[in-house]
């Protein structure tokens, strides 16, 4: 009985608890997201814009004055973090509203102009896809130089915005074209809309559902993706905190300590983040198709 | 078929071209071009070479972009060069290949250059002591003299005299110019490396061994990790085990390689804080024979490791969707019917099915693989081919770094393609 494939349970999805593990995670979630939201909103409030360094107290450990250490400036880890809630916030939510907003532009007019419209969408988004993103992403971003300062995070945001709206575009684009002759749009059409008033009020509310459940899972990516960058130093440099960037300084380059606490406290935020985006996307994909295995 | 077959290479064709003008044009338009970095973060040498990169800038990006087709194209070859300066005339033959042969010098001083044992530098040094340091200040002088004659056919010998003062070389630039046009020949050489003057073609298949290694490791241990899995989860979908394996890989999945390379080098390496299992990194070279297989696994294991765990969530889920679909099939029944157990027909029966689709999964895995590995070679000190691309990218490579996105996109368009291929041959049904 325990091995026996066939055997679905009937009450496929939710039990009937009214709070179920599965929504005391999505709660969870939705409250971690929150808190780091809210951090980057009044992070800066509490510590000032950038986490000024204490000279004397460099890389200290998590003990005394500053309870999460500081780092090899004499900066406060936990300082640091609450500046770096924004970064990744504004980058990471930034990006993706840029990258949905261009793919739900992009996949719309694909889908409603078909035709060789179509194609030339398709093969530009093809040969996007064929070169990794993070490669793109470090060329851009490298020849920008290391300068810029605060303007920074501006420009990652909207670079990494706009070299990635392929994911919605082909959503919307496919969802277009799937409701395109069914009878909502035939409605419309009888009614009289034009292109622009079938697509605004018709089609695209319609193929919005699968685009906003993604765009959880894109923050998240974008959120991994600024990290590693920061990480690797072409992302944002010193003045302006990051988790990645913070991380990158757990190991030592030329003595090869070790700093548990540069690594884990913004590693853990980071993971926090997109775990947390991760699991909530997965819950309102679970949502919309409950009976999509996938 | 064929047709089919014909149609997507001359597809794939087309986006490798196109490839090669978005990233082209990526890097022309974006505010710091190649080779605009500041005077000392790279030799002389790499200055001169990056500045007849750059040369064409006035000529606008067509003419820039076709300049680097002709570089990946043609190389030129012996060359013959002279310089004259105060009565001085020397002419030489300069091989491509890095050797200098001094056909006429009208002091006889110099009968040999030699390139120093630097592989990634070409400076030449003079042999003899005290004439190196004469030259080296004529040299100096000679340097403002010459104008840099790039984008037109010409060679131009830019070399290093050098003296040795207290152990190290102080370095003086020299310049010759062609007494006659260099020869071309035609060789895909991907243009040259603006670090170390190599072709590019040569560079990337010197560092390719260590990221071919982590590549095909990481893709079977995905593979053996996340199958079992999916068959596990698929066959009782939303059991506990399903669940619980759910939640792990969600957490596996959202956890940065950046934070779990770095926990790795802190707690499992030599020098780190807790057990010292593994070495800080340093895989140089697949090739190089002084590694034992013990220590390449030592080496391998926690790059690997890094690669690997984030892709797991994904095929095991594409598993998982794959088993759960046939779950209820009819050769399940027949199969049941037959008598076969319930171990058997998940294994042999359900699997295999299952496993048709996952080919074109495990093409997907590629271009990930292409881009963590950059993240891990760096962490690991790996000399890969993703720190190559970190460190072109550093330099502002325009040569390396078109040649690695155009490589990488090869890689993952071919593969997809044979990917698509190997289901049709798998499964007859499948159209393509």
């Amino acid at each position: 009985m325990h091995n026996d494939p066939t055997h679905i349970p009937v009450q496929a999805r939710t039990s009937d608890r009214a709070f179920s593990l599965r929504q005391f995670g999505l709660v969870v979630s939705v409250l971690v997201v929150a808190f780091i939201i809210l951090c980057a909103i009044f992070g800066s409030w509490i510590v000032g814009n950038t986490a000024s360094g204490d000279l004397a107290a460099r890389n200290q450990g998590p003990i005394g004055s500053h309870w999460l250490g500081t780092d090899d400036t004499g900066a406060d880890v936990g300082d640091q973090l609450l500046l770096g809630a924004r970064t990744a916030v504004v980058i990471g939510g930034g990006a993706t509203l840029i990258g949905t907003m261009m793919g739900v532009l992009i996949g719309a007019i694909m889908g409603m102009g078909g035709g060789w419209i179509d194609t030339i969408g398709m093969r530009f988004m093809e040969i996007k896809m064929a070169v990794p993103r993070l490669l793109l992403l470090l060329v851009v971003i490298a020849s920008i130089g290391t300068g810029g300062g605060t303007e920074r995070v501006w420009i990652l945001m909207v670079v990494m915005g706009v070299l990635g709206w392929m994911r919605s575009a082909r959503l919307v684009r496919a969802e277009v074209m799937r409701l395109k002759h069914t009878d909502i749009d035939a409605a419309a059409i009888v009614t009289g809309a034009k292109a622009w008033r079938r697509l605004r009020g018709h089609l695209l509310p319609a193929a919005l559902a699968p685009v906003i459940v993604d765009a959880s899972f894109t923050m998240a990516g974008l959120v991994l993706m600024e990290a590693s960058l920061s990480f690797l130093g072409v992302g944002l440099v010193p003045p302006t905190a990051s988790w990645g960037q913070m991380l990158a300084g757990a190991v030592d380059p030329s003595t090869g300590e070790f700093r548990w606490w540069l690594a884990v406290f913004p590693g853990g935020m980071i993971l926090l983040l997109v775990w947390s985006l991760n699991a909530i996307g997965e819950h309102l994909r679970s949502r919309l198709h409950p009976d999509e295995e996938q | 078929m064929i047709v089919y077959v014909i149609k997507r290479v001359c597809a794939t064709l087309i986006a490798l071209w196109g490839v090669t003008v978005l990233v082209f044009a990526l890097m022309w338009w974006s505010p710091g071009l190649a080779g605009t970095l500041g005077e000392g973060e790279l030799d002389l040498v790499s200055q001169e070479h990056a500045s007849s990169q750059r040369s064409q800038t006035d000529e606008g990006i067509l003419h820039g972009y076709l300049g680097w087709w002709e570089r990946s194209l043609r190389e030129e070859t012996d060359a013959t060069v002279w310089t004259e300066h105060e009565g001085l005339r020397m002419v030489m033959r300069c091989e491509q290949a890095g050797g200098i042969e001094v056909i006429e010098d009208s002091e006889k001083h110099w009968h040999r250059f030699e390139r120093s044992d630097h592989p990634a530098s070409s400076t030449w040094l003079f042999g003899d002591a005290a004439k190196l340091r004469r030259m080296s200040a004529e040299a100096k002088a000679d340097a403002a003299d010459f104008g840099v004659d790039a984008g037109t056919n010409c060679v131009e010998v830019r070399g290093i005299v050098g003296e040795i003062v207290d152990d190290a070389v102080k370095a003086y630039e020299f310049r010759m110019r062609p007494a006659r046009e260099g020869v071309w020949r035609w060789r895909v050489t991907m243009g040259r490396s603006l670090a170390t003057h190599r072709p590019v073609i040569d560079e990337i298949a010197g560092h390719a061994g260590p990221t071919l290694l982590l590549g095909t490791l990481a893709i079977i241990a995905v593979h053996l990790l996340a199958i079992p899995c999916g068959v596990v989860m698929g066959a009782r979908r939303n059991g506990a085990m399903d669940r619980s394996l759910n939640w792990l890989l969600l957490l596996l999945w959202s956890f940065p390689v950046v934070l779990g390379g770095t926990l790795m080098m802190g707690y499992l390496t030599e020098g780190g804080l807790g057990v010292q299992w593994f070495p800080t990194g340093g895989l140089q070279n697949t090739a190089s024979a002084d590694l034992s297989r013990w220590e390449t696994a030592r080496h391998v294991f926690l790059p690997v490791t890094c690669l690997t765990y984030g892709s797991l969530a994904y095929v095991a889920r594409q598993t998982r969707s794959a088993v759960a679909r046939n779950v209820t099939a009819g050769f399940v029944k027949t199969a049941r019917a037959k008598g076969c157990s319930e171990r058997r027909i998940l294994w042999r029966h359900l699997l295999p099915n299952g496993l048709l689709p996952m080919i074109a999964v495990s093409a997907v895995l590629l271009p990930w693989l292409l881009a963590g590995s950059v993240i891990v070679e760096k962490m690991f000190a790996i000399n890969g081919l993703g720190m190559l691309a970190y460190r072109a990218v550093q330099n502002r490579d325009l040569d390396l770094i078109m040649a690695l996105a155009l490589f990488s996109a090869a890689v993952c368009v071919v593969v997809n393609l044979a990917a698509d291929l190997l289901t049709k041959w798998a499964d007859p049904r499948v159209r393509l």
